[in-house]
């Protein structure tokens, strides 16, 4: 696993407004596939994607949004966009649509958004997720237009791992059931779980492309947390709760540290210990470790900043 | 049998796991649950080594982020973080308690003193009560709290953490600059 760490959103540095080298995260998961299915088995299932991946805040993209019949619409969450964009999509195809949205302006490096889109499928009313991750900030000069990834080390270019280097082949976590996961890695790719039964196998299926197929025990927790990761280019989180159609970046993570206490009891000014009389409690422990996470966000209201991507 | 550990939840009945048996010294020997319970909302936390008995309301986010806390007007209630795991569920659930309140000691004010293997009960809205043994307790700076590893971390087991503040009091920032956290894991009987 990557080294990284996390924090919220709220706690994020300043972004400096510079020339955000975004890699807008596009990869939202496929939705409703056949559990036994494998990476990329959900042929025809509802996508949405960006262009281009790489952006400044504030500036227009295009939504690409397939497997609708009807138009696509923003649906409740939206992180990434200014309000009311994107305002209408333009059929393409039968099921095939694209949009114009503004970004906002304030996206910051480092941090991940989401926004929601609605639509009817054919097989009903579905919600499309839209994972934007930002790489924390810039060290290379920014790749040349249309390149939407970091590559494997070569010309000078840094890879940067985040949700749109993953493709999950359902959004519905069941007990028993499987998770297709198709990564796009320079190293190698990897996937844990605590819910896995055992931790899948990842074959190269092609230049930088990574698929594995995770299977699920029989009984689950209400919060599934799956992390997949890139060798030396961090990891990314997915939660989901089992049964539920939605897949989220990373688990909800309060911001700071909890205040317990109004000091009432504590004798004397600052530096007056409450409880433990000064010394250094001998029961101090290692809590400083930082997680080999890197994640973002939460489902619905909170993202979270992963740092330490390269 | 150990003290405190007198319910009988179903996950006493799980296969014994001898990996997950371990000594604790003056609180005996621990055996570790090999299975969890289903979902349900905590109702009542129970401390025999610290005396404790307390409610446990929900705790959700408050606007910036941060997790909200029980009252100050209810030292003695607890809270539980409700986007997380409920006690007895597989994964970490997280209850929090002040130390101190409206010039009283509260709930969590002896957290501190908990030791490897004292027990934490906790009744649940189904009526059943997961009981959890101590691993361990530690103090880390406010600045370096692990929230991935107290709200987040991958288990594959039940897992309940106790939250409280702790060190000194800074009167500047009206906080304490410490945490107070115990290590608990769900056990059989």
């Amino acid at each position: 696993m990557g080294s990284s760490s996390v924090r919220r959103i709220a706690a994020a540095g300043s972004a400096s407004g510079a020339v955000l080298v975004g890699a807008l995260a596009a990869g939202a998961s496929p939705a409703l596939a056949d559990p036994s299915a494998g990476a990329g088995a959900a042929a025809g299932a509802p996508t949405v994607s960006i262009a281009p991946k790489r952006f400044t805040p504030g500036e227009n993209v295009t939504v690409r949004i397939g497997g609708c019949t009807s138009e696509p619409s923003v649906g409740g969450q939206n992180e990434v966009f200014v309000q009311g964009d994107p305002s209408g999509f333009d059929r393409n195809g039968e099921t095939s649509w694209s949009g114009i949205g503004s970004t906002l302006p304030g996206l910051k490096p480092g941090n991940s958004y989401i926004t929601k889109f609605t639509c009817m499928t054919a097989s009903g009313p579905r919600t499309l997720t839209l994972f934007a991750t930002l790489p924390e900030k810039h060290t290379t000069p920014p790749p040349p237009p249309g390149d939407g990834h970091g590559g494997g080390g070569g010309g000078g270019k840094r890879f940067h791992f985040g949700f749109d280097d993953v493709d999950l082949s359902t959004r519905t976590v069941v007990p028993g059931g499987r998770l297709g996961m198709k990564v796009h890695c320079p190293t190698e790719a990897s996937a844990t779980s605590s819910s896995f039964v055992e931790d899948p196998r990842f074959e190269e299926t092609g230049e930088d492309t990574w698929e594995a197929t995770g299977r699920f025990g029989r009984s689950l927790p209400s919060v599934v947390r799956v992390t997949i990761g890139c060798a030396e280019h961090g990891t990314v989180v997915f939660t989901t709760r089992p049964g539920r159609d939605e897949v989220s970046p990373g688990p909800t993570i309060p911001r700071g540290a909890p205040d317990t206490g109004d000091g009432s009891t504590a004798s004397g000014g600052s530096g007056a210990v409450a409880g433990s009389r000064g010394a250094r409690a001998p029961y101090v422990g290692a809590g400083a470790a930082a997680f080999a996470l890197a994640g973002t966000g939460l489902v619905l209201r909170r993202r979270r900043v992963a740092r330490g991507r390269s | 049998m150990l003290s405190g550990c007198g319910n009988d939840g179903p996950y006493a009945d799980g296969p014994t796991d001898p990996g997950a048996t371990k000594s604790t010294g003056a609180a005996g020997t621990v055996r570790y649950a090999t299975s969890s319970l289903g979902r349900s909302e905590p109702v009542t936390i129970r401390i025999p080594r610290l005396g404790v008995t307390a409610p446990v309301t929900d705790l959700g986010l408050r606007p910036d982020g941060t997790i909200e806390v029980p009252s100050l007007d209810r030292p003695n209630l607890a809270g539980w973080w409700k986007e997380g795991a409920t006690p007895g569920e597989e994964g970490p659930s997280v209850i929090l308690g002040h130390v101190d309140a409206r010039g009283r000691a509260a709930v969590f004010n002896r957290l501190k003193d908990l030791r490897e293997g004292d027990r934490v009960m906790v009744v649940r809205k189904d009526g059943r009560t997961a009981t959890f043994a101590v691993q361990r307790v530690e103090r880390v700076a406010k600045t370096a709290f692990p929230g991935e590893r107290i709200y987040a971390e991958d288990l594959d087991y039940a897992a309940l953490r106790l939250v409280t503040c702790g060190g000194d009091f800074d009167r500047g920032t009206g906080h304490y600059v410490d945490n107070v956290i115990a290590y608990t894991r769900l056990v059989r009987d």
